[in-house]
């Protein structure tokens, strides 16, 4: 099996205070800086999406993939967007609205056609039958970091 | 299968009577693991295609509500989504 991976930029991550930012005044005037926010997620988004992986796998008697890089990079994605929108939407598709989508909820994991048909596009939870699939539904936080160092997890 | 994805049926709208015409198999329903769609008739609830104004993406867009009449003479209710070549208008 052929992996194509993202190699997804790491965009500038938040700034830290400016030194000659004020603090005593929560009004003073900053600088303008155009920032754009980092789709590296935080540790809690990630550690959270990965036990959620897990237990759904279980409750779904589905399993990850056998390489679990795979898992690893959709498990990273579904953090960013968890930290980015507030939901873990879907991070294998592209979206003209994520913020419409996130509302909606269609594609916010465990997305529609996962719920209702266990089809998981991301490849994130396999069905017995799926020649890709591993034997179980576990993946340690250090496989994650190894394996996606790098790439985003988003689809964008 | 034809069509893009999500594609809407320009005679399905809200409210109409819809007959599932493909094998569809959804595993969401409570004590019925797999349960099959095809030849089910059903009403469409909902056409997921916009909210708030903003085009949604979904690739099933037709929620439809399917109502089972069983044994004990109680009614299930089942609420799926299916795509526009998965359904027909039921006249």
């Amino acid at each position: 099996m052929q992996m194509i991976y993202d190699t997804g930029l790491l965009l500038f991550s938040a700034p830290r205070a400016l030194p000659f930012a004020s603090r005593k005044c929560s009004h003073a005037r900053q600088p303008r800086l155009s920032v754009r926010a980092s789709t590296e997620p935080g540790e809690k988004s990630l550690e959270g999406m990965r036990k959620f992986s897990e237990q759904y796998a279980r409750r779904t008697n589905t399993y990850f993939c056998s390489d679990k890089s795979v898992t690893a990079v959709v498990v990273k994605g579904l953090a960013a967007h968890k930290d980015e929108l507030g939901a873990p939407l879907c991070p294998c598709r592209h979206y003209d609205d994520k913020k419409a989508e996130v509302a909606q909820g269609f594609w916010n994991c465990p997305c529609v056609p996962m719920r209702e048909r266990k089809e998981c596009h991301c490849m994130l939870f396999l069905t017995e039958d799926n020649g890709f699939r591993g034997d179980d539904a576990t993946i340690s936080l250090d496989t994650i970091h190894e394996t996606t160092k790098g790439i985003s997890g988003v689809q964008d | 299968m034809g069509g893009e994805e999500g594609e809407l049926a320009s005679d399905i709208k809200e409210g109409a009577k819809v007959k599932v015409t493909t094998d569809v198999t959804v595993f969401h329903v409570p004590k019925q693991p797999d349960y099959p769609l095809k030849d089910r008739e059903g009403t469409v609830l909902e056409i997921v295609k916009f909210f708030k104004g903003s085009e949604i993406s979904a690739n099933l867009p037709y929620k439809c509500l399917f109502i089972d009449s069983l044994e004990d003479g109680k009614e299930r209710k089942v609420i799926a989504h299916l795509a526009a070549n998965e359904i027909e208008l039921v006249e």
